[in-house]
This record gives structure tokens, sequence and C-alpha cells, in this order.
């Protein structure tokens, strides 16, 4: 019986490593990366906190934070601990507690640079942020890590008194939270194999789509509940068109799409901009 | 995918692992699946033992016969729930929808814990019923004849015969419940499987976290396997089989 289990697990490994190899064949022997971004912004959208409705007080306090932040240029500071040289501050979540007068924020730590893991630690410019309000109101921080389309219901339900993770201001959105002023500008942008050469020749959104429309139907991959989806879907409340020929397939985390689109299950990827730059640098480092 | 790249990746991976704090983030998750696996398990046990023993009584007559025909009803609504829907439903009905309702706060690892105690009830009712009429209907007979009443006769004589019989069954049970807490990262609690997603999300590389978990979660399985034979052999003593 032992012998046979253990041909079996041989045989198994042995499969596990072939199908692996072959099943990438035309891999990045080149050293110049598997995947790139298409530096060309499809859409304008502004971030804010998402804050409870039932607490006008927080709302405007938050909002003399972001203005101070915006003036006294500590806000730059934290984005140049992420895009510029800049060490990143990690940010420690205390344990939740009813008895302390605690700021509970909740995010989606999945989306660097704005907000991501390493170990027990949180990192990223919209944890900074986090830890920065809660000094400035005094309180302690306890950051919630949920899955991102749960993390407006968070605040709507009371679980959270506010929602931080790279949050779009968007309509309908605005029926669970309400959206502070805006501290930073994104937009959405494609990850496309770094073998790809259909959009060498793009300079514009328009141009992007375009091309996009010139193919066959194919999938187009991303984080589930993000600006992303309902670009690609089409939605009236975000005023996206969709495109037409794609469809939309979801994932949990950028990362996971990607990966998937390195495995040829779908043919594109769309996500925010800066967090796609990191997908890349450390996607085409790991292959 | 080159060895080279897989040497890569479970470089990252390890790095993150033990440089970086993610063995603490495994250790809390690890912790958190078990503590809820386990409570879910008790919990189960008793909603499952109470209700079979409901289901099983013959029917009666009288007032006492008529809130046993209800008690019956309600268990059996209850079953077909939490039978007929799926595990990560019943989490978000429970911890989004009904109790903001009820407008009742607790922790998610609670709601986790009960939602999943529940759940396990309706799944151990049906063994515990089949274990409980297993047992030779002669042992009722003779502790009804020695005077004892049905309750008695019930907890003393018959449940712990029937305990025995389905040891591997509730066995299964648990090894169910340790899997099935992978889900409970959807009402945010931190179990096994979001230690290893939040280890992955850093290096955006997920390949080799999965692979870890994926083993991980077997060696818990085969400890307990190992566990339930070892408490198995010690109750089946008095067997002589």
């Amino acid at each position: 019986m032992k012998k046979l289990i253990s041909k079996i697990a041989a045989v198994g490994l042995v499969a596990a490593m072939a199908m692996s190899l072959a099943g990438c064949g035309a891999g990045a022997g080149s050293g110049a990366g598997v995947v790139k971004t298409i530096d060309i912004s499809l859409t304008d959208e502004q971030y804010a906190f998402g804050v409870d409705k039932n607490n006008a007080d927080l709302l405007e306090q938050t909002n003399k934070y972001i203005e101070q932040i915006k003036s006294d240029g500590t806000l730059d500071s934290i984005c140049e601990h992420y895009f510029g040289d800049g060490e990143p501050v990690g940010v420690t979540s205390a344990k939740e507690d009813d008895s302390k007068d605690q700021l509970v924020v909740a995010t989606n730590a999945e989306f660097s640079p704005f907000e991501y893991k390493e170990g027990d630690t949180f990192y990223g410019i919209d944890m900074e942020l986090a830890q920065g309000l809660a000094e400035y109101l005094n309180k302690e921080l306890v950051i919630l890590d949920v899955d991102f389309e749960a993390v407006c219901t968070y605040v709507d339900t009371g679980k959270a008194d506010m929602a931080i993770a790279g949050l779009t201001i968007n309509e309908t959105r605005k029926e669970s939270v309400n959206f502070t002023d805006s501290y930073y500008t994104a937009s959405q942008v494609l990850i496309v194999p770094s073998s790809d050469t259909a959009f060498d020749s793009c300079e514009t959104a328009d141009d992007v789509l375009a091309v996009l429309a010139d193919q066959d139907a194919g999938r187009i991959g991303g984080q589930s509940g993000t600006t992303a989806e309902f670009y690609v879907k089409g939605d009236s409340d975000w005023g996206f068109d969709g495109i037409s020929n794609m469809s939309w397939v979801g994932y949990t985390s950028g990362s996971l799409a990607v990966n998937d689109m390195l495995s040829g299950n779908i043919n594109y990827v769309m996500i925010d901009k800066a967090p796609a730059e990191m997908i890349v640098k450390k996607v085409n480092a790991a292959n | 995918m080159t060895i080279q790249s897989l040497v890569t990746k479970w470089n990252m991976f390890f790095d993150t692992f033990l440089n970086k704090g993610g063995y603490k983030e495994v250790l809390t998750g690890l912790l958190n699946t078990l503590i809820i696996a386990l409570l879910a398990l008790v919990l189960g046990i008793i909603i499952g033992t109470i209700i079979a023993a409901i289901e099983v009584q013959p029917k009666k007559y009288g007032a006492w016969g008529k809130t046993l025909a209800v008690l019956k009803k309600i268990s059996g609504i209850y079953v077909a729930f939490f039978r007929g829907t799926p595990m990560v439903v019943q989490l978000l009905l429970g911890y989004f929808v009904i109790l903001p309702l009820l407008g009742i706060n607790l922790s998610s690892i609670v709601v986790a814990t009960l939602i999943m105690g529940l759940n396990s009830g309706a799944y151990v009712s049906e063994i515990m019923r089949s274990g409980i009429l297993s047992v030779d209907i002669g042992q009722m007979e003779a502790g009804r004849a020695l005077g004892l009443g049905y309750g008695t006769t019930m907890w003393k004589i018959i449940i712990p015969q029937a305990v025995k019989n389905i040891l591997p069954t509730l066995g299964n049970e648990l090894i169910s419940l340790v899997k099935e807490t992978s889900v409970v990262s959807f009402i945010g609690v931190v179990d096994l499987y979001k230690a290893f997603r939040n280890i992955g999300s850093g290096n955006y590389e997920y390949m080799m976290p999965f692979l870890v978990m994926a083993v991980i979660y077997i060696v818990i399985i085969l400890i307990i396997t190992f566990a339930l034979k070892m408490m198995e052999r010690g109750l089946r003593a008095s067997d002589k089989r």
C-alpha cells in the first residue's frame, strides 16, 4: 500500500511540474518583463474617504484634515514614500474595543500603493493618511481589512466609521456613504502582455477604445467592484458606455487577474494607474 | 514559467513569511480557523442532539403532543433552511442583513462561530437521528421497563451508544467545518486562507502562498483524522470488535 501511495505521489508531482512548465511555454526568457501597462488614462476619477452618513461631525473634521494635509505638504510627502524615493511607513491596527475612542476604518489591503499588508503591518498612502487622521482626531486607529465590495457596506451598517480604500467618488456609492473632499486624482489603465503590440500607436483613450473595438470578442479582468468593472460593463450611474465586445471577469484582487492573464485565460486587465504600475513591477520581478 | 521563476517566487514568499512577519498572520489565521471549527462543532452537536431527540419522538397526544408537533415543525424548517442554503449565503445574510436589522452588533468571529454552529447543528441532527435509530430498540424498552422516563433513557442509555456509532461521521463533520472556515473572510475574519491571501497580495505573487496554504490544510486534516482514530479506538475498547 505504501509503495503504491509513494508511486502515485511521485507521478502526481512530476505531472504537476510538467504541466506548470508546459502551460507557460512562451515565458519571459528575454528578461524584458511579461506584462506592461498602456500608459493612457481611460478615465478621470477622484478618490475620497467614505464616511458614515450618521456622522456629519466626522465628515466635517475629516474634510478639515484633508484640507490641512493638502496645504502643508503632508499629502505630497506621503505620496513620495511610494512614488518617489521615500520609505513606506508601517501602520498597525489596534484591537477593536468598544470602550475606547477609536476610529474604525474599513479597507481592502490588496491595492498597493494605497493599501497593502506585509506580515501584520499595513502600508500604503491610504493607511498613512488613516493614521494621520486618527492622530488628528485624537482617536485610536482600528483597521478592518475586508473584501473591496464590502467596504462601503461596512460603513453603511455601522461596523466601520469610514472607508479608506482608494474609493472613487460615484453616485451609487453615495447611497451608502458620504464622501469627503477628494484627495487624489486617479484613472484606469490597461495592463497587457508585454508581447502585445496592438496599442503601440495609441495616444488617447479613444485610440485605445478603437483598438479594443477592432478586436474579436475578448475578456478583460480586474478587481471586482472597482471602477474598471463598471467601465467595461457599462453603467449609467458612472456614465460609462462599456466596451461591447469585451466581457468582464472579476477577481478578488488585481494581481490575481494579471496572473490569470499570464495563463492566457483573459486578454487584458484594467485597474487604477498607480496599482497597475506596482503590479507590473512585481509581476515582472517574479516571472 | 521557468524553474528559476519558481525559485524566485518561493524566495519572495519565504521572505514575506519569515522576515516581514507573515507567519504571525498565518498563526492568527490558523488559530481562528481551529477555534471557529471546534466551537462550531460543539454548538452543532448540542443543537443537533436536541433536534434529533425531538424528531425521533413518536407522535403524542394531548397538550404535550401539540407542543411536540410545533417543535417538530420548527426544527423541520430550521434544518431545511440551513441545509438548503450555502454557508457563504448564511454568513452574509447573518452578518449584513439579520444582525443590522435587529440592531445587534457582534464581532465577526462570534457571528462566524454562531452561524457555522447553527449550520452544523442542522447536519449533525440528521447524523444524530440516524445514530439514535441505529441503537437497538430493545435498549429503549429495557430502560422504560426499569421505570426510567423517556428523557432519562434517551440521555443516559441511548445517546451515549448513538454517539459511539456516529463518531466517524462526526469526525467528518469536524473536517468539513475546518474546510468551511475558509469562507469566513467574507465577513472579515482573518482565517488561514485570508492570511495567505494577504501574504500574496503584498508581492502580487500568489502561487507559493496558495500552495503552502493547501499543504497546511491537508496537514491539519490529517492530524484531526489521526486524533479521531485514537479516540475511536479508546471508545471501542469495550466493544471487542
